[in-house]
């Protein structure tokens, strides 16, 4: 039987996540190896088509926009995985972590004593310039100093081999629940494939997101209230939004649903209820 | 149930310009008027604060080698991509001068809109570029064109697997006392044939992300009996 993967060509010059040469897959690949070179094409496709319905039935779409018009769309999905080794991942992890505590002590340093900035290790003028720079905050330090309790830093692999950082996304980064929904449709489209495997699971996000919020609360109390506000059900990530407070179980918001008074802020309870929005 | 319930802690999917109309755009629909007022004071968190955006600009993004070293006394444990800040005259010079080889960028585009590579260009579209460079040096940066890996991606009007180019992106949290990658990620893949552009706006698939665990945290999971479960409950 002719295998899937026996007439995949190299790109040359590239470094394939998968081969290391023709045919000779990388060690972390070689439980795919064991289950892709048992399955034709027809029923690869099959599959495939299986996990299509099965966003399509999550409600997974996204709002692409073209100068001329949008449109609802399936994300693209691909049934084979993308595997990261142990070892790999023991860098990565160590290197955004490395690189979320330095952006979040500049974030505080430009915004208080701005001593980064005296010493000209980075221009003045470049910051003070920045479009996102927020006059407001000057002098003010958020609970714990955290300013960027999320952060999606976009990597890429370059042909020697080696990871590189190619942009951070510190203001809205979004994707978070495709991760979490692929890893479902996989699990159900193929469940034998995850079978007495080691991977790790990501399905604890949502809980390690509220944690996050929650730890930020200007009090420690037992009824802690977040809410996620959104732009509204236009914009493209909607869906994720929506998914995303749903996971948590906490409000989903608009800019309306909301109100201050003296200084506080407060939902509208009522409100939200009557759009069917309220999960409490 | 009360109508009304006090709020502690916004995770906002607006940008800080959106987030209040007395202090931002004042035509924001989108906002709450007052929750600055309300953030300033202590009474409410807001979640990316506001102004996290300026490490967000690409030009600032090229420092963050310089401020792991600052802050932390460390060398970086993963390197930038090498930017080319154009409003550097030196790298700005570097970039007129070897523009053919380049990716252009504005500095405050995400979701891969305004990237530019170059090689791609005509002549004349090149010398549209270099002028709008020229014209505002500080809203640009030029890195080189990196190859990014490829992952066999199955193509279904071929019926047959071909190499992709694909990213990582990365959910790194910061909260009080703690943080917590992700394990993994999302694979972004450049469903054109060789696209290096791989952003879901611009037409971009995915991929599920595995990370193996090794043998030590594979321990680790006995110990606590969590991940181990978890990881069998995929299956």
């Amino acid at each position: 039987m002719e295998s899937l993967l026996s007439k995949y060509k190299l790109k040359p010059n590239c470094y394939d996540e998968v081969f290391k040469e023709e045919e000779q897959y990388r060690s972390e690949y070689f439980m795919i190896d064991q289950l892709l070179s048992k399955m034709d094409f027809k029923t690869y496709k099959s599959l495939n088509e299986e996990a299509k319905l099965s966003f399509l039935n999550q409600g997974i779409t996204y709002a692409l926009y073209t100068a001329t018009e949008s449109t609802e769309t399936i994300f693209p999905f691909d049934l084979f995985p993308r595997v990261i080794s142990s070892s790999d991942w023991e860098v990565l992890e160590k290197g955004m972590l490395q690189r979320n505590k330095a952006l979040n002590l500049f974030i505080h340093d430009v915004y208080n004593d701005a001593k980064i900035l005296k010493d000209k290790v980075i221009p003045e003028a470049l910051v003070k310039t920045s479009k996102h720079y927020v006059k407001e905050m000057e002098g003010f330090s958020p609970v714990g100093d955290i300013y960027c309790q999320i952060c999606g830093t976009d990597l890429i692999r370059h042909s020697d081999g080696n990871f590189y950082i190619l942009e951070d996304n510190l203001r809205s980064p979004s994707g978070v629940s495709y991760v979490l929904s692929n890893r479902v449709t996989l699990s159900r489209t193929l469940p034998h494939l995850f079978q007495g495997k080691l991977i790790h699971p990501v399905s604890q996000y949502p809980n390690e997101l509220l944690r996050t919020l929650r730890s930020v609360s200007p009090q420690q109390k037992l009824d802690i209230t977040c809410v996620l506000l959104t732009p509204g059900q236009y914009n493209s990530a909607y869906y994720e939004h929506s998914f995303l407070a749903k996971q948590m179980g906490i409000e989903l918001v608009e800019g309306g649903d909301l109100f201050v008074e003296n200084d506080f802020v407060y939902m509208n309870s009522i409100g939200l209820k009557k759009k069917g929005r309220c999960y409490l | 149930m009360d109508s009304k319930k006090k709020v502690d802690v916004i995770y906002r999917r607006i940008d800080d310009a959106f987030l209040d109309p007395h202090v931002f755009r004042k035509d924001s629909m989108l906002g709450v008027p007052g929750v600055m007022g309300a953030y300033l004071k202590g009474n409410v968190s807001i979640v990316n604060a506001p102004g996290t955006g300026i490490s967000d600009d690409k030009a600032v993004c090229a420092y963050v080698p310089d401020m792991i070293k600052y802050y932390l006394s460390e060398e970086p444990i993963i390197s930038n991509v090498p930017t080319y800040i154009c409003e550097r005259p030196q790298d700005l010079q570097y970039t007129l001068d070897h523009i053919e080889k380049l990716v252009v960028k504005p500095v405050d585009m995400s979701g891969g809109y305004g990237v530019t590579i170059m090689d791609t260009l005509t002549k004349a579209e090149v010398e549209e570029v270099k002028e709008k460079i020229k014209a505002n040096p500080r809203e640009f940066i030029a890195q080189p064109k990196m190859m990014l890996s490829t992952h066999a991606t199955y193509i279904e009007d071929e019926n047959c697997f071909e190499p992709r180019h694909i990213d990582l992106r990365t959910f790194t949290l910061m909260g009080k006392d703690f943080s917590y990658v992700l394990p993994g990620g999302l694979s972004r893949v450049a469903l054109k044939k060789d696209s290096l552009i791989v952003n879901s706006s611009q037409g971009g698939g995915s991929k599920d992300t595995w990370v193996i665990m090794d043998q030590s945290s594979l321990d680790n999971s006995h110990a606590h009996g969590q991940t181990q479960s978890q990881s069998q409950s995929q299956s």
